[in-house]
Order: C-alpha cells, then structure tokens, then sequence
C-alpha cells in the first residue's frame, strides 16, 4: 500500500511559540486519519506546512513520495483542500464556484461539467445551485466548501474541522459524504475538536496537543491505552460499607464510590461488568432506579495523557 | 485562462461596492464638477457667435475691416448687425445683441451686464487699440519695419498656436475633468488590489485555497489583472460618454489617442493595486487605506482639487510630473487636445505604460513562490 503523506520530525516555529515540535505522521493510501485536538494544538499548521503554504523550520515533509514544495504542481492536482474557514466567492453562485474551483484543476470542459454536477449532488445542493452564498444557511456555505474542495475527485483529500457551525442535519450529511468519498478511493486527512465526528468517520487518529503528536491507533486501541474503561452509574438509596467491598472484589473494578444518591462503579478495560453490578445488588436486595453505563471516549484518553478536556478551549490556529 | 478571466469579470460586476466606488462616484463627481464650473464649462461647447450691433460713422475703416473679418465665415466669432445708434441701443436694451461697438472718433463699447462674451468683446477692442498704438509708435520710430511689424502683428494664427507648455492657456474647468478621469483609471488598483489579495495565502482564505492548486499563479494573476483591466477600461469609457454627450463637454477630438491613454492609464491604475496588495505584513484593511491615500495624493498632485498643483509641481519637483499617473494622463489629454497626437504624446503615453510595467514586475516578483512563515 502506498504510503501518500510522510512528515518526518517536523518543527515549526512562530518566533517563540513552537506550533509542531518533532511532529511525525505517515499516512497510507485508503486510510481516513483523524487529527484530534483541541484548539491551538497545531492540527491547522501541521496542514497548511504539509501544503507548503508554510515554511517549516526543521522536517521533511514528501506527499505522494515526493518532496512538497509551493512549486509542486503535479502534486497539488492530486489533492482537495476543504479549509476552515468557508473560501468560496461570494458573487458566484452554488453552481459557478464550484465549476471555478474544479476548473483549476480540470481543464477539459465537458469533464468539468460532469464532475461539478456530480459534487452538487454529493453535497445536496441541487435546489441551491443559482444561490449566491449569501443567502445560503451555515450548514449549506459549509456544503458547498466541501464540494468546492473535493470536486476535481482528489486522491488526498484534506478536510479542516468542516463541521464547525454546522446543523446537526448537515454534519450528518457531510460525515456521510466523507466516508464515501472513501469508498471510492480517496485517502481523508481529517481535523477536529469533536471526539465523536473523529471516532464516527475515522480509521486511525493522531492525538494532538502542543504540537505533538501525544497517542496514535483505532479508537479502540486508544481507549485500551487508559485506565477507565467502562463506569457503571445507579440511583440508589443508600448501600453499606460492606456491600461496597464486595463490588470492589469484581474483576478489573477499580473504583467505587457512593455520593449524592449515586454509586459510580470504575473499572479497568477489557471488561462488561454492569450485569455483574445489578447481580450483586439483586442479591443484596438493594433496591436502584436508573442505571448508566459509560464506555470511555476519547476525551477520556486525552484527559488522561494531557490533565485537560479535550474542549479545554485555546486559541484559534 | 478564459474561463478563469471570465469569472473574474463576473465577480467584479457583481461587486456593488467596487461598481459604486469605481464608476458611481467619478460620475457623481464629474457632475458636481458640472454643475461647480458650469459657467466655465460653457466655453468648451460648440462657441456660438456673438451678436453685436455696430455703429459705424465711417471714422476707422481699418477697425471696420477687422470687424468684418471677424464677423464673417464658418467660424466667425461675431454675428454683426449694423444699426444706426438709437436702435443699436434699443436693440441692446431688448437684448438682442450682447454689446454695441460704436466706431465713432474713438471706439467704444456698450454692454448691459457683463459675462464672458462682453469680456471676448472687451478683448477684441483692446487687442486692436494695442496693435493699433503700436504700429503708430513703429510708424513714428522706424517706417522702414512697418510692414514687417505689422504682417507680425497680423497673424493671427501665431497667436492663437502660442500654448505655454505649462497648460496655462488650457481651459481650466476642463482640467479638473481630465483630472477626475485619470483619477478613474487609478480606481481601477481595487480590483487589481482584490485580485492579488485573493492569490496570497496569507491575505484571504480564497488565497490559501487557490493558492493548493496546479493553476499557477502567474495564470491566476494574469486572467485577474487582465479582467480588472477590462472592467476598468469599459468603466472610464463610461465616463467618457457621459462627460461628452450627458455633461456636453468637448474632452479633444482625437478620441483615438483619448482611448489609447485611458487604456495606458487604467493599465497604472490597475497595477498600482496590484503592487500595493502584493506588499507583505500589511492586511487587506491597511492596503485599502494605502491606496486610496496613494490615488488621492497623485489626484492631488495631478490636479484633481486645484488645476495649479500640477503647474506648481512642474516648476518646483518636475520629476514626480513624470512619474504621476494621474500627471500624465491628464498632461495627455491637454496634449492631445491641443497639439493632437506627436513626440509629447507618446513621451506621456509611453512613461504611464513604462510605470505600469515596472509595478507590474515587481509584484509578480514579490508573489512569486512566496510561501509563509504564519498564515
């Protein structure tokens, strides 16, 4: 499998602030790569230097096995950029942006006009095509930055943060649209603050902070790297000192505490253990009401690498 | 190419602001400019001939035969009506004619409210006792050079081709015109200034997008600067026809020539943007501030708020005259209308494309392969 972006210990600096420090990712070709990270963690410049909008200040970055530079045109037709901020015209219509995007791209007329019909539908804006961006909803100018980016059918495809602002209705259309574009072939590089979007759309993610790249696997795998696994919450009345060892003694549990009408039951990965829970308290005759149970998320594991929400905030890239 | 310029066109047509800034207002100012100077501006249409009723007791017949020079022809300047005194005088009082010229003994002329055509006449009385005293005095000193001096004195056309090349003999209602069409061409720097922002990365989000693509830049800024040119153009042309056929005003006859600096100065208007956005560290707010204070200040100097500045500029820093747009443009239109297209013409025409080429180098220079150290 080709190997389509390899960044080698990439550093970047803006004067003193180190935005990617010894920043490496290797991406192979059909992969949907999520960068998460809150704001400020340096996913947008990781991008913009892969790109060669940037100069970098130490690094090797190559795409397609060859070296990124601004003059890199044979490159830069292989790949689709969906910004983060909405970059169409704001005097062109649905319909001549993005025949005007795709046409730096794709010269040959009929071929365009194939592929920007194609992108309308993909995106769903075919009642929108005479619309000026104006008088477009939030989630429909987002729409229309995707297809813009994506309608010359690019082999990398890179996506930064594109659902922010955006109707629940219309991310779902966007995640939708991104995992297909997948299936047809195209290699996703994919960047967010939103753990679920990531988890959702994505075959491996890159936890990001402070310009390092802190934890890297499946969802899965990452979620296996941390202590919580599973938390088992139950309203209850009230339970005994000795009913509460005997929770403890279930395998993995690490944790339990009673508060507030609440007990929260922690336990290790690798387990279920809320039949287990609701057993013994059968026995026990302790009467509940609701019951929850918490698979961790990846916020949990940024929580645990970095002492932060991953929603901690910061400043914008 | 085609299809990127044609968009181009299609943005900044639907720009309303740009429309506004860039053919609304040199509009809306060419016809305040009007309405300020239109006393003035009444001597740049067709000149009509002045009625005048002439009392001729037979005492000058030379003055009489200048008269009647004066009065007869396709361009004639006086529309002669002899008349005894009483009815000259009646016939001056009814307003029919503008002035009586009585050539009896000495001369003299009546008039019943002054403006510009009692002043032509005025003038055509003085300049003939002038000639006249003169020629007495040489007659008196020296005979033998009377008839030299008065061949001399006589043509008339000497007179009217001696233009001093500061354009003080221009007239200067019309000036402010040619000011405010040359400040029309350096309006054109906003689509130039818009086109080259959105090529910079660091200026616009477009300019990131469009600057990850395959098209080249120089594509790219070519099809904007040409489009912005066009639009530029087709704008100045616009005010042209509305200065000459809504405001009536004889802007030269060599609309050729009028055409062709227009295209030279929209050419230096368009790039003048162009060099302004392609400076680094400065945002797009400054930018504009930039090149509205630059296009102002050569307005100014060029003579758009007072028709002397140019003249005070030639005098005292003739360089910057050289080296203004909006200076040689209009310098351009006063040549053209005056001496019709020759050496100092194409001198004008040649610098403004000179002053385009130079800006236009630089800024591809600047944008070429630029990559950032923050975005």
């Amino acid at each position: 499998m080709e190997t389509i972006v390899s960044v080698q210990n990439l550093v970047k600096r803006y004067k003193d602030l180190i935005a990617l420090d010894h920043f490496s990712l290797e991406i192979q070709e059909g992969e949907v790569l999520g960068l998460l990270g809150p704001n400020g963690s340096g996913k947008t410049t990781a991008i913009n230097c892969m790109l060669a909008l940037l100069t970098i200040d130490k690094g090797d970055i190559t795409l397609f096995g060859q070296k990124m530079t601004p003059t890199s045109y044979a490159i830069k037709q292989q790949i689709g950029m969906v910004p983060q901020q909405v970059a169409v015209f704001g005097e062109l219509t649905v319909q001549e942006n993005i025949d005007y995007f795709c046409g730096l791209y794709i010269a040959e007329k009929a071929k365009r006009r194939q592929l920007v019909e194609e992108a309308i539908a993909f995106v769903g804006l075919e009642d929108f095509r005479k619309f000026l961006p104006r008088k477009l909803s939030g989630g429909l100018l987002r729409r229309l930055n995707i297809a813009c980016g994506v309608a010359h059918k690019p082999r990398l495809i890179i996506l930064d943060e594109p659902t922010v602002a955006v109707d629940p209705q219309s991310r779902a259309h966007i995640l939708a649209g991104i995992q297909q574009l997948n299936r047809q072939g195209a290699t996703v590089i994919y960047t967010s603050h939103y753990m679920e979007e990531v988890e959702q759309i994505c075959t491996r993610i890159v936890i990001m902070d402070a310009g390092r790249s802190l934890a890297e696997g499946t969802s899965e795998s990452l979620k296996q790297m941390i202590k919580v696994g599973e938390t088992v919450r139950i309203e209850l009345a009230g339970i005994s000192g000795e009913d509460m060892e005997v929770l403890k003694g279930i395998p993995r549990v690490y944790e339990v505490t009673f508060e507030d009408g609440q007990l929260t039951v922690r336990s290790r990965p690798g387990g279920q253990n809320l039949l287990r829970v609701l057993d013994i308290l059968q026995q026990k005759e302790i009467p509940f009401s609701r019951v929850y149970s918490d698979q961790p998320t990846l916020n949990d594991v940024f929580l645990e690498i970095t002492g932060r929400q991953l929603r901690d905030g910061g400043e914008a890239e | 190419m085609t299809r990127l310029y044609a968009y181009r066109l299609l943005v900044i047509l639907r720009d309303r602001g740009v429309l506004f800034w860039s053919i609304g207002f040199p509009i809306l100012l060419a016809t305040f400019f009007f309405l300020g100077f239109g006393n003035l501006t009444s001597r740049t249409e067709r000149f009509e001939p002045i009625p005048v009723a002439v009392v001729d007791s037979g005492d000058d017949a030379t003055f009489a035969t200048v008269l009647e020079q004066l009065g007869t022809g396709d361009d004639a300047v006086l529309k002669l009506e002899y008349l005894p005194r009483q009815q000259a005088r009646q016939a001056l009082e009814a307003g029919k004619v503008d002035g009586v010229i009585e050539i009896a003994g000495e001369l003299s002329l009546l008039f019943k409210e002054e403006g510009v055509r009692q002043s032509i006449l005025k003038g055509i009385l003085d300049r003939y006792v002038q000639v006249q005293a003169t020629l007495e005095h040489i007659a008196a000193q020296n005979p033998e050079s009377l008839p030299e001096a008065m061949a001399t004195l006589m043509d008339t056309d000497s007179i009217v081709k001696r233009v001093s090349l500061s354009g003080g003999s221009l007239d200067y209602s019309l000036q402010y015109f040619y000011a405010l069409i040359a400040m029309t061409c350096l309006y054109g720097g906003f689509s130039g200034l818009t086109s080259v922002m959105m090529v910079q990365a660091t200026q616009s989000p477009l300019g990131a997008r469009r600057s990850i693509t395959p098209t080249r830049k120089w594509v790219q800024t070519s099809s904007d600067f040409l489009a912005s040119l066009t639009l530029t153009f087709a704008e100045v042309c616009l005010l042209l026809l509305y200065m000459r056929f809504v405001l009536g005003l004889h802007l030269g006859s060599n609309a050729g020539g009028i055409l062709l600096l227009c295209l030279a100065g929209c050419a230096c208007g368009v790039m003048l943007g162009m060099l302004l956005g392609a400076l680094p560290r400065i945002g797009e707010g400054g930018k504009i501030g930039l090149l509205i204070a630059v296009s102002l200040t050569l307005s100014f100097l060029g003579g758009l708020m007072y028709t002397e500045m140019r003249h005070i500029v030639e005098r005292t820093v003739p360089f910057l005259n050289r080296i203004n747009p909006v200076s040689l443009i209009v310098d351009g239109f006063y040549v053209l209308d005056t001496y019709g297209v020759g050496p100092r013409f194409w001198f004008d025409f040649l610098l403004l494309l000179g002053i385009a080429l130079v800006m236009g180098v630089v800024s591809v220079v600047t944008l070429r392969r630029r990559q950032y150290a923050s975005i």
